[in-house]
């Protein structure tokens, strides 16, 4: 395998796999416990301007190829974060991107004007797409006029580093979404949170999650995500973070083959994050 | 996760349990746990109480109900064969000489670790089956009360009065009635929920501190005194 460095919004990445946002924590123990220099980015998860407890038990259920997850953004909201969490993540070992989500543009301003005075971090995600929360954080990725306002309002904030869109998996109008990412001013698509899924257990007829649906991600997932992405890498330039179903170095080279720059690990992360940063490694340094 | 090579499968007479016995030598405390997966699926792996080490032969064994999608990737194993692994993970029970001992199902699992490691003031296993019983039998130590179903191991134990601190670790069900019932001392209980990642990551795992605050059963647990926790969950 040759060595793969990616040239993305400005940014040198050594390795075009990274761990996107939720799976990875907010890097405190990621950090503590293992080698993250040869991943091309971390990012931190999703942070709100309040505390989030997030959603009651059960959170997480199986399916075999994959994961159906329903944290609800557990977070302690910006404040708390930078007072207490940011500063132990710091000097981070690799590019360090940071996810916000509001419930209306003002939150997200709000957000990316605090973090605009914050050195430290590289890419600022706008996470427009999460499925586990109630509030319109949920359906901003799926509508093109609010992606526009909110990505304006954030770029106004937020003028000297790359914005990224993390868009959600399930929207009707996607070239009017890009488009309006494109005109707004992001740099990259993260593409893309996860989709919708449920499961229920046939002893009782009830869902196994308490919130009933949550997001789903895994392996099962690549060739949706594959022909998803193919089809934004036609209606534009941007980067592009692919996630959704990448498992093994294959994967990587097959998600760049529809069009990503760079490819989040998620599930994978979750059964060992040092299998992915040898991954990442693989392709830092073309050794296999 | 790490490769490591099955040494021995034990099922009871009704496969309902597994006694599975792999060659693993990480040190481990009394009420950790292990991610545990069988070659590429189910992708996600599980947690399991370390039910017990024999540092001389360089194993560590799990008990293991049946119940989802492993279940199946582990009844096609025979020894010899490679699963997967990762850690010992979680707190692990305090170091307190002589506690009492109260299990419910798989629950038993980590109290059989506690067992081996120091002298217990009693020990209270409660099971589905005559099946289970007997499968059991041989791994609980000398004088342990079974209770089997529809018999409750919370009324065998409340019945014997006995005092001091006790360990418990079972269905949440039965963990409310120690909590509610027992004024003998001090409860320390191991709890159990899905998890994915166990190391703290992934927030998958949530329990519900008294005081409002969400703590995490793999990297805050799996162990809590019982004082803590909320039994119910609140926004």
């Amino acid at each position: 395998m040759a060595g793969l460095t990616v040239a993305v919004a400005g940014l040198d990445v050594v390795s075009p796999v990274i761990i996107p946002a939720g799976p990875g924590g907010f890097g405190t123990e990621l950090r503590e416990r293992y080698d993250l220099t040869a991943l091309g980015a971390f990012t931190a998860k999703t942070i709100t301007p309040h505390a989030r407890i997030g959603n009651p038990p059960p959170r997480l259920v199986d399916t075999g190829f994959g994961l159906i997850n329903s944290i609800g953004l557990q977070n302690p909201g910006i404040v708390a974060f930078l007072d207490t969490v940011y500063p132990t993540l710091l000097p981070f070992p690799t590019h360090l991107f940071l996810s916000i989500a509001g419930e209306t543009v003002n939150e997200f301003e709000d957000m990316a004007r605090t973090l605009a005075g914050v050195e430290g971090f590289d890419l600022l995600e706008l996470n427009l797409s999460c499925p586990n929360v109630e509030a319109s954080c949920g359906v901003i990725g799926a509508n093109p006029q609010a992606v526009h306002d909110v990505v304006v309002a954030v770029r106004r904030a937020f003028p000297d580093r790359p914005v990224a869109a993390k868009l959600p998996f399930e929207v009707p109008d996607v070239a009017g979404v890009v488009r309006a990412c494109e005109q707004a001013g992001v740099d990259v698509l993260a593409l893309f949170n996860c989709p919708h899924a449920a499961r229920f257990d046939v002893a009782t007829g009830k869902p196994f999650l308490a919130r009933v649906t949550g997001g789903f991600s895994g392996p099962a997932l690549k060739p949706l995500t594959l022909a998803k992405i193919l089809a934004v890498r036609s209606l534009t330039h941007l980067p592009i973070i692919g996630m959704g179903g990448a498992w093994t170095a294959d994967d990587v080279l097959e998600f760049r083959c529809a069009g990503a720059d760079l490819v989040g690990m998620g599930l994978h992360t979750l059964q060992d994050p040092a299998e992915v940063c040898t991954i990442a490694h693989e392709f830092a340094t073309g050794s296999s | 996760m790490t490769d490591v090579v099955v040494r021995q499968m034990s099922f009871s007479t009704d496969r309902s349990l597994l006694l599975l016995t792999v060659d693993w030598r990480a040190a481990a405390r009394p009420g950790q746990f292990a991610m545990l997966k069988v070659g590429d699926w189910p992708v996600v792996p599980r947690p399991f109480s370390i039910c017990a080490q024999d540092r001389e032969a360089g194993t560590t064994s799990f008990l293991i109900r049946r119940r989802g999608l492993l279940w199946d990737q582990l009844l096609r194993l025979q020894p010899g064969a490679t699963v997967q692994i990762k850690g010992p993970l979680g707190n692990g029970f305090p170091e307190l000489p002589a506690p009492l001992l109260v299990g419910g199902g798989c629950g038993v699992a980590p109290l059989l670790f506690v067992a081996a490691t120091r002298p217990v003031a009693g020990f209270y296993a409660g099971v589905a089956s005559a099946a289970e019983q007997a499968f059991l039998a041989p791994l609980l130590p000398a004088g342990t009360v079974v209770t089997v179903k529809p018999q409750f191991v919370t009324d065998a134990f409340l019945a014997s009065r006995s005092a001091g601190p006790v360990f418990a670790c079972g269905p949440s069900s039965m963990l409310r009635v120690l909590a509610n019932r027992y004024r003998g001392g001090p409860i320390w209980v191991s709890l159990e929920e899905r998890m994915a990642c166990g190391e703290g990551l992934c927030k998958g795992c949530p329990v519900r501190r008294r005081e409002g605050s969400v703590a995490l059963v793999c990297s805050d647990g799996p162990v809590f005194p019982e004082g803590e926790v909320s039994w119910t969950w609140q926004d």
